[in-house]
């Protein structure tokens, strides 16, 4: 008896069971209906339309602010440079706005199935690149770098030459271009030496003997600042000193009236100086045999 | 906020380039056919014109301007015991200060003051580490021939009470104005070139028995404001006011007059400018004053001439220049006939005059007054803006003081200033470079807009 009634249960379930789900699938198969719109050829049309304008007039706004941004006289330059990251942002809402709207009906509920599905399948397989554009997207406020500028971050320096929806470039002094994606600076610090100005401070550095005539060193390098063609004369300059075991080191800080001068202004700064110290027979520092006096065997 | 004020600047300048663009293509659509017509001037006329230019005589409303400051300043000097014992005397880098001075002191006295010396430099000293001895060798020759019969050791080896007491037992005829015309001939922009300017602020402030007349460019005041903080040693400053477009007219009626010079005929005439501003100024200034206008069309060609040049004589005169044309009495059919020889307005450089046959005589026909047109600047890049920030900084220099200024060897710059000179804007005179003044306008925005330390005069 009980036997003939599990079994006739199991008859029951196993019965029950594929018409339920075939009722679940057809309800599901029914909430996608409502929530894609109808896929013509012409939508697909649009759409790869759409794109193409998007790609396109993305292309073009790139050509047209760095252009732009090379004729107009220096001091607008980073200025025009630093739209380029917004009028791209701006095409791509609109693109992507217009896609969505293509192909989807977005009523809430539509809505709050999409974002949820997607939002949990995309999270896990694009962390690092959402996490990339959302530093990118909160760096057009907080402002730790902008086109223009000359940053070091990680081990890179350079200036910053495009700033993209996931990452930057910097272009190295030795004209090597390093891609950087903007979730660095959840992590790493950004030291940027012009911060949107022209202008960046060059420290130069000058090694002497102890018994250096330290007036004379000083005066040197001041007018060596002063009279260089690349200095700009609006922004302070300055000398300052420290004492080593092995000698005595000068900072001379001072600033080009261009950024991207930095390393021939700085060539044209040491070489000036180095003609002036020889004429005066300024001495260097005798770092080897500072060593050799100061070795166990001497 | 200063972001706000450049965008206003820039676009202020945009605004007048894009006037001037508009004359140049308005110029060229105008019909000319019902006249013969015109060429440019012929090299006998041309070279004619820039002598008469050069032989001009600085402007009498600068001259008077300097010698009324001059009084008033040593007026003060001779009353007050604290009042500054100089007066610098600002003015633009392509004009000739140098000359204006002279020219201010000629006939120019004070009852307070029995000498005037000026230094006796034209130029700058071939060797800038020989500058500062030549300068105080210069000046303690002024002060020897001066105090003779007091003299037994230089004034530099006095303490100061002992120079006070010096001071004290010399007569007041023996006060004395010590001018020296160009300031920019006494620094050079390198380690050792700024000797000359620590000497001479020492001493102004050391010896307060003379009274010191400097003559000085914008461009290199701001500059030796800013490494040698030389306004706090040279307290009162004069900077010469902008010429208006009467003072320009009479400038240069005498040569006007001697070519006669012609304005457009009326149904030419092109048609008053588009800024608001000048067409009223125009009209009420005209409405106002016409006796001192032969034609309305004349008041506004030195108003333009005026506002172009920004009030400077000497970009004013070459605007002026090539502002003129040439017309024949016949027709010539054929205007790029090979005889017609094109001529260049500029100075030709010495030593590369050529013998012209057909140059020699009379000139005839008309000489017509067209529209004011300043040129466009070449192409230039970061080393051009360099090489003309330092000729402007220095007034006029040689190639070796050029290459020296820039830090560079002569042989690496001879090449960028042969294009410069070339493209006409930098001009060879007497074997000193300077930049040509019919480019310094744009030149001025153009390097401003770059970021250098212009000069502050406007």
């Amino acid at each position: 008896m009980l036997e003939a009634s599990w079994l006739d249960w199991k008859h029951k379930f196993w019965l029950f069971l594929p018409s339920q789900l075939l009722q679940i699938a057809e309800e599901a198969q029914q909430e996608t209906r409502e929530l894609l719109t109808e896929i013509t050829l012409w939508k697909v049309v649009r759409a790869i339309v759409a794109l193409a304008i998007a790609y396109g007039a993305i292309s073009a706004s790139d050509l047209l602010v760095n252009w732009l941004s090379e004729w107009v006289p220096r001091q607008f330059r980073l200025i025009i440079k630093q739209s380029l990251p917004l009028a791209r942002a701006f095409i791509l809402l609109c693109a992507i706005s217009f896609l969505l709207n293509l192909f989807l009906n977005l009523s809430d509920a539509n809505l709050l199935a999409v974002t949820g599905t997607v939002a949990v399948a995309l999270g896990f397989a694009f962390k690092d690149y959402v996490s990339s554009v959302i530093a990118g997207f909160i760096a057009l406020f907080e402002v730790p770098y902008q086109v223009g500028d000359r940053i070091a971050i990680a081990d890179h320096y350079g200036e910053v030459v495009s700033y993209g929806l996931r990452s930057i470039r910097l272009r190295t002094p030795s004209d090597n271009i390093v891609t950087i994606p903007h979730n660095k600076i959840w992590t790493d610090a950004v030291s940027n030496a012009n911060k949107g100005a022209l202008e960046a401070q060059i420290v130069t550095d000058f090694f002497f003997a102890h018994n250096v005539d330290i007036e004379r060193v000083m005066r040197i390098l001041y007018r060596v600042a002063q009279t260089s063609k690349y200095t700009q004369l609006k922004h302070p300059i300055v000398v300052i000193m420290e004492e080593k075991p092995w000698g005595t080191q000068f900072r001379l800080k001072a600033y080009p009236m261009d950024a991207r001068d930095e390393f021939i202004y700085k060539t044209d700064l040491i070489r000036r100086a180095k003609q002036a110290f020889r004429k005066w027979e300024v001495e260097y520092p005798d770092v080897f045999g500072t060593w050799e006096n100061s070795s166990p065997s001497g | 906020m200063p972001f706000l004020l450049n965008i206003k600047k820039w676009f202020r300048r945009a605004k007048a380039s894009a006037e001037v663009q508009a004359t140049e293509i308005e110029n060229r659509l105008r019909d000319t056919s019902d006249r013969p017509p015109e060429q440019e001037l012929p090299k006998a006329l041309m070279r004619k014109l820039n002598q008469a230019i050069h032989d001009l005589p600085s402007h009498p409303a600068h001259q008077a301007v300097i010698q009324d400051a001059l009084e008033a300043a040593i007026s003060h000097w001779h009353q007050v015991a604290e009042a500054p014992n100089s007066l610098v005397v600002l003015g633009s880098s392509v004009e000739p200060l140098a000359q204006l001075i002279h020219e201010s002191l000629e006939d120019w006295q004070h009852p307070n003051l029995k000498q005037i010396q000026l230094l006796q430099w034209s130029t700058r000293p071939p060797d800038p580490a020989d500058l500062s001895d030549r300068l105080k060798s210069e000046i303690e020759h002024l002060f020897q021939s001066k105090r003779q019969p007091f003299e037994e050791q230089p004034s530099e080896d006095l303490s100061p009470e002992e120079l006070a007491a010096l001071e004290a037992e010399i007569p007041e005829e023996l006060q004395a104005l010590i001018v020296i015309p160009a300031l920019d001939w006494c620094f050079l922009r390198c380690i050792n070139g700024l000797e000359g300017i620590e000497y001479l602020q020492n001493l102004v402030l050391r010896d307060r028995s003379q009274f010191w007349l400097i003559g000085c460019n914008h461009w290199a005041w701001r500059y030796l404001d800013h490494v040698c903080q030389i306004s706090a040693y040279f307290e009162q400053t004069l900077s010469l006011p902008a010429l208006n477009s009467l003072e320009l007219k009479q400038w240069l009626s005498p040569v006007e007059t001697d070519l006669d010079v012609q304005s457009q005929q009326s149904e030419d005439e092109p048609s008053p400018e588009k800024s608001p501003d000048a067409a009223s100024n125009t009209d009420q200034d005209w409405a106002e004053h016409p006796e001192d206008w032969a034609s309305q069309s004349e008041k506004q060609y030195f108003d333009t001439l005026a506002r172009y040049s920004l009030g400077i004589g000497s970009v004013a005169a070459e605007a002026w220049v090539r502002s003129l044309s040439h017309q024949t009495p016949e027709v010539q059919s054929d205007q790029a006939d090979d005889e017609a020889e094109h001529v260049s307005p500029q100075v030709e450089p010495s030593g590369k005059k050529k013998a012209d046959p057909d140059a020699v005589g009379e000139v005839t026909g008309q000489v017509f007054r067209q529209r004011v047109l300043l040129p466009s600047l070449p192409s230039l890049n970061s080393e051009d803006r360099y090489i003309l920030f330092s000729l402007l900084l220095h007034g006029e220099m040689s190639l070796a003081h050029l290459a020296l200024s820039l830090g560079e060897d002569e042989s690496t710059i001879r090449l960028k200033v042969q294009v410069l000179k070339r493209a006409d804007v930098i001009e060879l005179h007497q074997g000193r470079l300077k930049v040509n003044p019919v480019f310094y306008p744009k030149l001025r925005a153009d390097l401003d807009g770059n970021n250098f330390l212009v000069g502050a005069e406007y």
